[in-house]
């Protein structure tokens, strides 16, 4: 499986090849266009980082798991796993450190573990994602959509505590 | 999002007024930072997938593959989605290969090109935001890096379940959103 994206990248700077396409000049021309992208996310991106950090400095967040991690263990999904699945829609490093540490905790073959695995694996940054993509549009206003792409989310993390009790 | 964004920053001052008052600006500053960073990274992993992807749209693979794709992404995006083919089919294909960053670039790109101008979400902006955030992947790679890192027996052992539970959350985004979001 890892020599996927190898193969991906092979095949095509062989096309490219046979097809006398300049690879150096497509290059060139694709990644020029990274600079104005990334510098026009900034303040998307900041305005989600700034509001997650403030959560994180002001306790918000213990607040937030507090309150909420009652709903989530009724839907299945174990207490230790409740700050997990309320900081994956928002930021994507913090949940990854924060999985690290349930893999420290508790080892990554535990039920615990499976789940925090199975669980990061079939969510994404819901909030990241809703700011990032509609970055370049007048779009401000996601409402159903973005309660659906949550109750995906919060699906998927059920789901996951649930199948890993049969495997 | 606006509301959302709203009543985080709000709750989160009003919480800080009464246990640090004096951290605010450093915790807004920190997160400004940090985003700073987090684009500037952005910008270098941007660059090579951009740059990779334009040599394969040069090669005429995007093309056939949105062609091959077409049907499909008629049905799940609407009529909207049209002019956004390529990029909804390069989208769609990073996402499955694991490479969210290479997946970001042509959803904007697509979600721009789906636009009004109105302000208006159209169907096919809500069904790509919905199928990218349900995080459809072949193989969680990060997932199976780190289990491997954390000393796990089994770290690919999660593959399976991760494939499936996206899946059924895939099919039910997808579902919902063509309720929700019917085309006129």
């Amino acid at each position: 499986m890892s020599l996927l994206l190898p193969f991906v990248f092979i095949a095509a700077f062989v096309c490219a090849f046979v097809k006398k396409v300049n690879a150096y000049g497509s290059f060139i021309q694709g990644a020029k266009e990274a600079v104005p992208l990334a510098v026009s996310l900034f303040p998307f991106v900041a305005a989600v980082i700034i509001a997650v950090e403030l959560m994180r400095a002001s306790g918000l967040y213990n607040v937030f798991n507090f309150v909420f991690s009652p709903l989530l263990k009724l839907l299945g999904i174990p207490e230790e796993l409740s700050q997990l699945a309320l900081l994956r829609p928002f930021s994507g490093s913090g949940s990854l450190a924060l999985l690290n540490d349930v893999f420290t905790a508790y080892g990554p073959d535990s039920y615990v573990g499976r789940c925090a695995s199975v669980m990061f694996g079939s969510t994404e940054t819901v909030f990241y994602i809703a700011t990032v993509y509609f970055s370049g549009t007048k779009v401000r206003r996601l409402g159903g959509a973005l309660v659906i792409a949550l109750a995906c989310c919060v699906l998927s993390a059920a789901l996951a505590c649930l199948l890993c009790k049969f495997m | 999002m606006r509301y959302i964004w709203l009543a985080m920053m709000t709750l989160s001052v009003a919480l800080m007024a009464f246990t640090d008052p004096g951290g605010i600006i450093t915790a807004m500053t920190d997160g400004a930072e940090t985003s700073l960073m987090t684009c500037a990274s952005l910008m270098a992993v941007y660059c090579v997938w951009m740059g990779f992807i334009n040599i394969i749209k040069d090669c005429g693979v995007v093309e056939k593959l949105s062609r091959a794709g077409s049907p499909l992404i008629k049905k799940l995006f609407g009529k909207g989605a049209r002019g956004a083919a390529d990029d909804i089919s390069l989208n769609i294909s990073a996402n499955l290969l694991g490479v969210g960053n290479a997946a970001t670039p042509p959803a904007i790109s697509a979600v721009k090109k789906m636009d009004g101008g109105d302000g208006k979400l159209t169907r096919g902006m809500a069904m790509l935001f919905v199928v990218n955030a349900c995080g459809l992947q072949i193989v969680p790679a990060t997932v199976v890096g780190l289990r491997a890192a954390a000393g796990s027996a089994a770290p690919a052992s999660v593959i399976l379940p991760c494939l499936a539970v996206s899946l059924a959350t895939t099919a039910a985004g997808i579902i919902l959103v063509s309720l929700f979001y019917k085309e006129k």
